[in-house]
């Protein structure tokens, strides 16, 4: 094979074997950097999937694709009983999944069929008993039961069918235990009933179940086969139950009731794990045609379903955390390529005086370029090949955007530097003889300066807005929008140009100050600070490291303040109890508040979809009905949201109860009726409710006194307590009340914090904020190396003049540290300014839960990351004195 | 107090080899030589003679193999870190080719910073500074910096700052090495005169056969041997 031109081989390995060190250091940070942005796309795929499955078993029934049939046809000369009725129902079900788009049907299970009666009223043993009849079918089979009495219903005659003057035709079904009891019915129970509009029936009971699993999907059809309600209604006692009809008896149903008795569903669940977030969209899309599809206009299947809304909220949170992660990707990546420069540059150092004398020589820049370039790319190459290889062993590689960007650098940085340098030797331009010609040279590099300065100062402005434009969050955008991601880094890039402006008057001002005193190191340090301290790239690598480290942690901070937050107002304080409607809750409310940990308890009633109504509109609205002074207690006594209106609702008058009011736009001012156990109970606005439960609806807070007083009564259902000990008395109190249920902040808590896109993200924030810290070390390192010989030289000429070596030591620490100290303070001000700029476009509440944008929290422990990199740089010193005291002065001069 | 009749540098037996085994280098061997108080001594010898070995011997800037190096009769050879640098700060000065000023700070400033490593009060540092750039003809670039300075009022910023310290020896290796030859014996004759006026012993090392007229006496090394 041909060699290229003018690459000598021996010179090159020669070159790279005595540089051996550094090109491993850069070939480490392009794997790591390769390693950490390839794995990130295919772990935020991940977690979007779970987030995505996690959202659509989240939804329960409401994700659920439910399937109406069409009335069943009654012939108006007269009914005959059809013995093929249940298989006609199963061809319906059919029809209707191969009416399905293909995408859609692929992520539900197999569809649950039902015919249900309503309520129908046992006329047998007086008033208030009534059961609804429901045949269900899983994929040809019914719900699985053992038996505990009798058996499965069957077929009310051996014959096919049967005439429409044979009524009232029984029906047999079966009942769950529950339910007999509840009803008080038996196996051979013969029980006439009538529908709403009089039309009667005889139900027959077969037998009596239990079933193998209460979870199965097809209870979901009519509850009440398992859970009985017992009550009372309008004084007089209530019970309502369902019953199972089976295949066999499904014609008799049919032939006993109208059709537009029976209502026919087919209900498709989806698989939460076939759910992927890369089909999300095109299944809302599937389910939007669905629903107007003209099979719906021409009366045949009716498709309901709210998958696609859950699906679109999903989505968001999902398009939220991506972008996210891709503002902490893209500060990794800017910092892991600003720090292969730097490593260029000290190869470009160590190299001056080889790369001068080969140009004297006679070679060419291309040339200079072309051999510093082959000697780079291998090192470049297998760097990006084991990153790449990395992060697929480590879990998959997705996104290798990123490695091209790194392996470009990491190539070419050290021949762009190289050939510069080399072209640098005999160029007259650089320190001309000629006075005005030094100052037009000057002049000509003040105005290099300001362009580049103008241009970085545009690409900042651009970036923010883009931010503040489309913010991070585009749900149509998978690789996400890079301009809007980098306006933290650009706007850190701008901190710098700032600081290196500001820090030669700083540091002149300062060398004013240490001119008149007697002693030498304050000013010798300050004069070298003035030399060395204003160098570009190891400011801008630390201001852009530790601002990246500040917004990682101040993502990482508010995202977790975020989600305690949102736990503490979703479950309304430290622990809740929700109930049936019952006044023994506030006895219970009154007990908690006595139990050791218990700061404070409330008793309330909370009902969601009460319909208020003003002179501006009719609005649907959770009430709150209170004991508002242990409400207020409550609040009080924990961090929950402040609430000085509920004083205010303690009103001794008779007339309309006051009210706080939050969210409902304006409908909701002046004077309301709520509609309260079919009556109006009258009140009026006297102020802001409290911000606590993230209601998707408005929420109004009254007083439970004043409620009654204005007509209306709640016994309360909720208990709330708040304080260290809460979770345990109410744990310890629950099973004392009957149909409860016990939610803590601190398992909402884990369950936020848990969730798939909030665990990915504030683990990428941590891991990028830690790699960050060691690129922000690695700079500081590769820093002092390039400065080291001449900063070796300089101290040399000092001990020569007879600067003692404690001196040495405070200079070398000064002039190490100082520099980065306060580029590191000025990146983390940077960042959290930046964090505090950029938090309403990063769309967080999507992924903490909260109503709205959550409080910036930058964690006090983010300044260790300063004192870890200042303990750094004090080693490197130590190590460099150390460098500099062995060897013989004389030597370090005339180097 | 030095004896009158102790000479200010008293050089015997020196030898200092770099490397060891096969690749070692004799740089300088058994040399042994004095300097009178006052005295202007030209080291003379071609580039790698040992010219730089023997100044940074005297200097305390490297240790030799064997042999002793008496500078005003205290033994330099045995001193640690902190008595090499009281020793450079109090009594000898260093002058290198490349001038060695700190670039951020002016002439004046150049010239105080041995008084401010031997904490000379400021108005006695101000005085002495001023002083020394009218010796050395610069009073009107006292607040210029480096930079802004030719190289021969550079090398005369350092000849005055080697001298802020009232050193009694003056060591200065190749001092116009990066002069052109006018300027270069410019910077000598001042050298000459200032070090008469200040009554300063120096040790010159230079290969510029016109400078060494200048000098009192030329010791010439070769091969790291004293041959005249």
């Amino acid at each position: 094979m041909r060699r290229p031109q003018g690459i000598h081989l021996p010179t090159l390995t020669g070159r790279a074997r005595s540089d051996w060190a550094v090109l491993l250091l850069m070939g480490l940070v392009a794997m790591l950097t390769v390693a950490l942005t390839a794995a990130v796309a295919p772990a935020t795929e991940r977690a979007a999937d779970r987030a995505i499955a996690a959202a659509v078993a989240d939804a329960g029934p409401r994700g659920a694709v439910v399937a109406t049939l069409p009335e069943w046809y009654d012939d108006p000369r007269g009914k005959t009983r059809d013995p093929s009725t249940a298989v006609q129902v199963r061809q319906d079900t059919d029809y209707a999944f191969s009416a399905m788009p293909p995408e859609l049907a692929r992520v539900l299970r197999p569809g649950v069929t039902s015919v249900t009666t309503p309520a129908l009223q046992l006329l047998d043993a007086g008033t208030g008993r009534f059961l609804q009849l429901a045949y269900v079918d899983t994929a040809g089979a019914p719900p699985a039961v053992t038996w505990a009495e009798g058996g499965a219903p069957r077929a009310s005659t051996d014959v096919g069918d049967g005439t429409s003057g044979d009524e009232p035709w029984p029906v047999q079904v079966a009942v769950s235990q529950e339910v007999a009891d509840a009803l008080g019915v038996r196996v051979g129970d013969r029980l006439p009933a009538k529908d709403e509009f009089g039309r009667t029936l005889t139900i027959e009971v077969s037998g009596t179940f239990v079933p193998v699993d209460e979870g199965d999907a097809a209870w979901q059809v009519s509850p009440r086969m398992l859970q009985p309600v017992v009550g009372t209604a309008d004084g007089l006692p209530f019970s309502s139950g369902a019953a199972l009809v089976s295949a066999e008896s499904l014609p008799d149903l049919r032939f006993a009731l109208p059709g537009d008795d029976l209502t026919r569903h087919v209900v498709f669940t989806p698989e939460p794990s076939r759910v992927r977030w890369r089909q999300a969209e095109v299944l809302e899309r599937s389910i939007v045609s669905l629903q107007s599809s003209a099979a719906l206009a021409s009366g045949e299947i009716s498709w309901d379903s709210q998958l696609g809304s859950v699906l679109q909220q999903g989505r968001a949170q999902v398009a939220s955390a991506r972008g996210q992660a891709q503002v902490l990707v893209v500060g990794l990546v800017s910092c892991a390529l600003l720090v292969l420069v730097l490593g260029a540059q000290l190869l470009v150092v160590r190299r001056e005086s080889t790369l001068s004398m080969v140009r004297q020589r006679g070679a060419s820049l291309p040339g200079i370029a072309l051999e510093l370039v082959v000697e780079a790319l291998p090192v470049a190459g297998v760097a990006t090949l084991l990153g790449l290889g990395a992060a697929r062993v480590l879990g998959g590689s997705g996104g290798w955007g990123w490695s091209v960007a790194v392996l470009l650098v990491a190539s070419t940085a050290p021949a762009l530097l190289g050939a510069a340098a080399a072209a640098r030797v005999g160029d007259a331009r650089r320190a001309p003889a000629n006075r005005i010609a030094r100052r037009a040279a000057a002049r000509s590099r003040r105005l290099r300066r300001l362009a580049l300065e103008g241009a970085v100062l545009a690409a900042a402005v651009l970036s923010y807005t883009a931010l503040q434009q489309r913010g991070v969050v585009e749900p149509d955008s998978p690789g996400g929008d890079v301009t809007a991601s980098s306006a933290p880094v650009w706007w850190a890039v701008v901190g710098a140009v700032v600081l290196l402006r500001l820090l030669p008057p700083l540091l002149t001002w300062a060398l004013g100050l240490a001119r008149r005193s007697t002693g030498s190191v304050a000013f010798v340090a300050t004069a070298r600070l003035l030399q060395t301290a204003t160098r570009v790239l190891p400011v801008v690598v630390t201001v852009v490291a530790m601002a990246g480290i500040t917004l990682g942690l101040a993502l990482t901070g508010t995202v977790r303040q975020g989600q305690a937050d949102g736990a503490l107002s979703a479950v309304g304080g430290d622990a809740r109890i929700d109930a049936e409607p019952d006044d023994g809750l506030l006895d219970l409310a009154h007990d908690l508040e006595d139990a050791t940990g218990v700061r404070a308890a409330a008793a309330g009633r909370v009902e969601e979809g009460v319909r208020v109504s003003s002179a501006r509109g009719v609005e649907v609205v959770r009430l709150v009905v209170v004991d508002s002074a242990a409400y207020e207690r409550l609040l009080l006594a924990s961090d929950l949201a402040e609430a000085p209106g509920l004083g205010r609702l303690r009103s001794p008058a008779a007339g309309p109860a006051p009210a706080l009011v939050r969210g409902g736009d304006a409908r909701l001012v002046g004077d309301l009726d709520v509609t309260w156990e079919e009556a109006d109970v009258p009140l009026t606005v006297v102020g802001t409710a409290p911000d606590v439960g993230a209601p998707a609806r408005a929420v109004v807070v009254v007083d439970a006194e004043a409620f009654a007083v204005a007509g209306g009564v709640a016994p309360p259902n909720t208990v709330w307590a708040v304080g260290p000990g809460s979770s345990a008395a109410v744990a310890a109190a629950a099973p004392e009340v009957p149909e409860s249920s016990v939610a803590t902040y601190a398992d909402e808590l884990r369950t936020r914090r848990d969730a798939p896109l909030p665990s990915v993200l504030v683990a990428l924030a941590l891991v990028s904020s830690a790699v960050l810290l060691a690129l922000a070390i690695l700079a500081a390192v590769l820093a002092a190396v390039v400065g080291a010989p001449a900063r070796a030289a300089a101290l040399g000429r000092l001990r020569a003049l007879g600067l003692p070596t404690r001196d040495v030591w405070r200079l070398l620490v000064v002039e190490l540290a100082l520099p980065v100290a306060v580029a590191a303070i000025a990146g983390s001000a940077v960042g959290a300014a930046g964090a505090h700029a950029v938090l309403g476009s990063l769309s967080l509440e999507l992924v903490t839960g909260q109503p709205g944008t959550p409080s910036l929290v930058v964690p006090w422990w983010s300044g260790l990351a300063v004192l870890v990199l200042l303990a750094a740089v004090v080693v490197v010193a130590a190590l460099e004195l150390r460098s500099v005291l062995r060897r013989p002065l004389g030597e370090v001069l005339r180097a | 107090m030095t004896d009158p009749v102790e000479p200010m540098v008293a050089v015997q037996g020196l030898t200092r080899t770099y490397g060891s085994g096969a690749a070692a280098v004799t740089a300088l061997h058994d040399v042994s030589f004095d300097v009178a108080p006052g005295e202007m001594v030209a080291v003379v010898g071609r580039s790698g003679s040992g010219k730089t070995t023997l100044l940074n011997l005297l200097g305390g800037l490297d240790r030799p193999d064997t042999g002793s190096v008496r500078i005003a009769g205290h033994e330099v050879t045995t001193l640690d870190d902190e008595g090499l640098s009281r020793l450079r700060r109090d009594s000898v000065a260093y002058m290198f080719q490349t001038f060695g000023l700190i670039p951020a700070l002016t002439a004046a400033e150049n010239v105080g910073v041995p008084l401010r490593l031997r904490r000379t009060p400021v108005a006695e540092r101000d005085r002495r500074v001023e002083l020394l750039l009218d010796l050395v003809g610069l009073r009107d670039h006292a607040h210029q910096r480096p930079g802004e300075l030719s190289g021969g009022q550079q090398q005369r910023v350092a000849i005055a700052r080697a001298l802020a310290g009232s050193p009694r020896l003056l060591l200065a290796d190749e001092p116009t090495g990066q002069l052109d030859t006018e300027t270069g014996l410019s910077v000598m004759s001042l050298l000459r005169a200032v070090v008469e006026s200040e009554g300063v012993t120096a040790v010159v090392a230079t290969h510029d056969a016109l400078l060494m007229s200048l000098a009192d006496r030329v010791l010439a090394i070769s091969d790291g041997r004293v041959t005249g």
